[in-house]
C-alpha cells in the first residue's frame, strides 16, 4: 500500500501538480504583465457591457491572474492542494463557460488565455480552447481526488500535526479510512 | 464532510487573497485601465461628419468582395491621384463607399487620408500584421504600447497628426476601439478609424506591404 502510495505520488501526483501548477503560473504571469490587453480581452468576450459594468471588467481583469498565481503556487508546493485544485477546476469551468458563449454568439475575439501567445490553439477563440481546457479539467479533478499526495508540504503537516491533535477539523474525516490518512496510521 | 469545508474555505481564502493581491496592484499602478475610447471627441476630422453615401451593394462583407480584386487591374499601382484613379465600374465604386458604423472613415475617405500622409496604425494581431498591412502602418495596440517599440513609434507620431487606426472592419472589430482609447490619454487629438476593415482595403487594390517591418514609422 506505501509502495503503491509512494509510487503514485512520486510518478503521477507530483508531476500534475507541477504540469498544471507550471501552466497556470505561466498564464498569470503574462496576464500581470499586461493588465491592459487581458481587460481589453476580458472586454472582448462580450460577457459584460463595458459601458455599464465597466468597474466588473476591471476587478476580474485584476483579479484573475492572482487567483491563477496563488492557486498555482500553492499547487506546485502541495500547500492545501485540493482547495488550490478546486480553485483552478472552477476557472476552467467559467472559461469554458466564456468560450462557448463567444463561439455560441458568434462574437470573433482572440482568447488571450496566455497572454499573447498560443499554446496549441490559435488566437482566436474556437472549440479548439474549450477542448483544451476540458482536457485540463482532468488533472484539477484527479488532484481534488487524490490530494497532493507524499510529496507535499500537506502530507508533511499532517504528518506533523496528527499525533499531538488527533480531533483538529483537518482530520475529524468521518472516514478515518481514506488512502490519505491510510499510510500516516501504517 | 470536513474535508470539503476545509477545500471550499481554502478556495475562498484563494480569491480573498487574489482580491486583495489585485486592489494592491491596481493602486500601484500608475496608468488607469481603459476600456472605451471617447468617441465624440473634439478635434475629429469633418471627414467623419460626411456620412457615407448609402448604397444598394451589399459591399460590406470582405469576404464577398474578394474573388472582385482579381478584375481590378493596375492594383500595384494604387498611388494615383484619387481623383485621376480610373473608374473601374460600379461595383469597385461601391466598394470604396461601402456603408461602415457611424463616426468611422469610409474605404474611400482613408485612402483620401492615406493619400494625405495621415498616419495609419494597425490595431490587430501581430501575425495579421506581418501577413499584411496598410503600406506604412505601424503595429500599436496594448500588447506593445508600454515597451520600448510602443515609445518608438508613440515618439515618431506628432500629438496633432492625423491617425488612422484599423483592424478587421466592421462593428464587431473592437480593437480600432481599443487602441484608440490607449491613444486618447497621450494626448492624441485626431484620431480615426477606418470602419472598413484592411482584407477591404487590400480587396480594393490599395498599397499594402508585407513581412515585418524594416524601420517602424
Amino acid at each position: 500500500m506505501s509502495a503503491l502510495r509512494w509510487a503514485e505520488s512520486v510518478l503521477i501526483q507530483l508531476p500534475v501538480r507541477l504540469g498544471l501548477g507550471g501552466l497556470f503560473a505561466f498564464a498569470a504571469v503574462s496576464k500581470l504583465m499586461n493588465i491592459q490587453a487581458f481587460a481589453f480581452a476580458i472586454k472582448g468576450f462580450k460577457v459584460l457591457d463595458p459601458q455599464t459594468h465597466a468597474h466588473l471588467i476591471l476587478s476580474a481583469a485584476y483579479t484573475i491572474p492572482w487567483v491563477e498565481i496563488i492557486a498555482a503556487v500553492l499547487l506546485i508546493l502541495g500547500l492545501r492542494t485540493r482547495s488550490a485544485a478546486l480553485t483552478l477546476g472552477l476557472m476552467l469551468i467559467a472559461f469554458i463557460a466564456g468560450l462557448v458563449h463567444v463561439i455560441t454568439s458568434g462574437i470573433h475575439a482572440d482568447c488571450s488565455c496566455f497572454g499573447d501567445m498560443n499554446l496549441i490553439c490559435e488566437a482566436e477563440v474556437g472549440w479548439c480552447q474549450v477542448i483544451r481546457n476540458l482536457v485540463l479539467l482532468l488533472p484539477a479533478l484527479y488532484l481534488i481526488w487524490r490530494g497532493g499526495g507524499i510529496l507535499s508540504i500537506d502530507h508533511a503537516l499532517e504528518r506533523r500535526c496528527r499525533p499531538g491533535d488527533p480531533n483538529s477539523a483537518h482530520h475529524a474525516s468521518s472516514r478515518p479510512s481514506r488512502v490519505d490518512d491510510a499510510d500516516i496510521r501504517a | 464532510m470536513a474535508r470539503c469545508a476545509h477545500t471550499v474555505s481554502g478556495v475562498l481564502m484563494i480569491v480573498g487573497l487574489a482580491y486583495i493581491g489585485g486592489t494592491v496592484q491596481s493602486l500601484v499602478r500608475d496608468k488607469p485601465i481603459v476600456l472605451l475610447p471617447v468617441m465624440n471627441a473634439p478635434g475629429q476630422p469633418p471627414a467623419q461628419a460626411d456620412p457615407p453615401p448609402e448604397d444598394a451593394g451589399a459591399a460590406d462583407d470582405p469576404a464577398e468582395n474578394t474573388p472582385i480584386s482579381e478584375e481590378i487591374p493596375d492594383a500595384d499601382t494604387p498611388e494615383d491621384e484619387a481623383g485621376a484613379r480610373p473608374v473601374k465600374n460600379a461595383e469597385y465604386e461601391a466598394r470604396l463607399d461601402a456603408p461602415v458604423p457611424e463616426g468611422m472613415l469610409t474605404l474611400r475617405q482613408a485612402h483620401q487620408h492615406w493619400i494625405d500622409g495621415a498616419y495609419f496604425i494597425d490595431s490587430r494581431r501581430r501575425d495579421q500584421f506581418i501577413e499584411g498591412r496598410v503600406s506604412g502602418a505601424a503595429y500599436l495596440t496594448a500588447e506593445n504600447i508600454l515597451t520600448d517599440a510602443g515609445d518608438a513609434i508613440l515618439a515618431s507620431i506628432p500629438p496633432d497628426a492625423p491617425v488612422v487606426i484599423y483592424c478587421t472592419g466592421g462593428e464587431a472589430c473592437d480593437a480600432s476601439k481599443n487602441t484608440m482609447a490607449l491613444l486618447q490619454p497621450l494626448g492624441y487629438t485626431n484620431l480615426m478609424i477606418m470602419g472598413s476593415g484592411y482584407a477591404d482595403w487590400e480587396a480594393a487594390g490599395l498599397p499594402v506591404e508585407r513581412g515585418e517591418p524594416e524601420t517602424m514609422p
